[in-house]
């Protein structure tokens, strides 16, 4: 589904852009998003059983008037673009799947260890469950080392 | 260590797994992603039926985003709750705080921040509940808007004056 929304949005942006041009205006610059949180996983293919809200958690360093599109498309599939989303923590190394490469839109996606970790980190609680059946399926040394690394207890999170 | 970590997580998952097949469980996902509000990749049960309160809250413990909708449900479609009279106190304590303007109560462990931000997906979007006059404001602020009424300004004009006075002073 990213995938698709991204096209989207890169299409409409280049129409726009190609208004604001006749109309003398600033055009909208190259922007990437990098979705993250449970969007990313979802998107990832990852084999978890995952239920998510239909907030949509990304970086990005769009302008006002590219983010307002990204919204309206995500509306049109009920989805929310979380306006918070810039103050999510995800660890410095986090490496990103390119999806997408338009001529304005750069889409990425965040891997999956990498927003596992944000998760047992910042809301173990909430994602107590989830962890235990990522852990349940075989976790990869990347997400054992992160958790050495950022001093996760998945000791705590087991025998909770 | 790590092994017995695997383990472990292995024996609690079992039951976890158990229960998202479970019947119940596929119902209320399946109510909730029918209401836009979940997306899974679960086979689910889609459905218009009306839950119950201990279904939703029992689906809760094993998915814990489900409690974050439960208040924001409860407020603005009341009818997709079929026993809410029956709800137990914390969630009646919420749902009076959100009536009042005042949601200052975690709800089995949900922040009001993280609760609140499904009042506009739920029921009729983008519409937060009205509110009573005296949940909007405290008595004190109606003895004001009393005195203010008395000198021939309408409680509304009052607010607005008020409020450009506000954003004049911060500006």
């Amino acid at each position: 589904m990213l995938l698709k929304i991204f096209q989207q949005l890169d299409q409409e942006i280049i129409n726009l852009n190609l208004e604001l041009q006749a109309e003398g205006s600033r055009e909208i610059p190259k922007f990437f998003i990098k979705i993250v949180g449970q969007s990313a996983l979802l998107e990832a293919n990852t084999g978890l059983n995952l239920t998510s809200t239909m907030d949509v958690d990304a970086y990005s360093n769009f302008v006002w008037l590219a983010r307002e599109k990204f919204c309206d498309i995500l509306k049109s599939y009920h989805l929310i673009y979380d306006n918070l989303s810039n103050e999510i923590w995800m660890p410095e190394e986090t490496k990103y799947v390119h999806l997408y490469k338009g001529y304005v839109v750069d889409g990425f996606y965040a891997e999956s260890e990498y927003v596992l970790l944000s998760k047992v980190a910042k809301a173990p609680e909430k994602n107590k469950n989830l962890i235990l059946q990522y852990l349940a399926k075989g976790p990869s040394p990347l997400f054992l080392q992160l958790c050495a690394k950022y001093k996760v207890d998945l000791k705590g999170i087991v025998n909770d | 260590m790590i092994e017995q970590l695997i383990a472990k997580a292995k024996e609690k998952d079992r039951l976890l797994t158990k229960h998202r097949k479970s019947l119940r469980y596929k119902k209320i996902i399946g109510r909730l992603v029918a209401m836009n509000l979940l997306r899974t990749t679960d086979d689910v049960l889609l459905n218009n039926e009306s839950m119950k309160i201990s279904d939703m809250l029992w689906a809760g413990a094993i998915e814990p985003r489900i409690l974050e909708l439960i208040p924001a449900i409860a407020v603005k479609k009341p009818s997709a709750i079929s026993d809410l009279k029956n709800a137990p106190q914390d969630l009646k304590t919420v749902i009076s705080e959100i009536k009042a303007a005042n949601p200052v109560s975690k709800f089995r462990n949900v922040n009001p921040k993280d609760y609140m931000q499904w009042l506009g997906s739920v029921g009729q979007r983008n519409k937060t509940p009205t509110r009573l006059k005296s949940f909007r404001f405290k008595a004190e602020d109606l003895v004001l808007l009393s005195s203010l009424k008395h000198k021939g300004m309408s409680e509304i004009e009052s607010v607005r004056q008020g409020l450009r006075l506000l954003v004049n002073s911060l500006e």
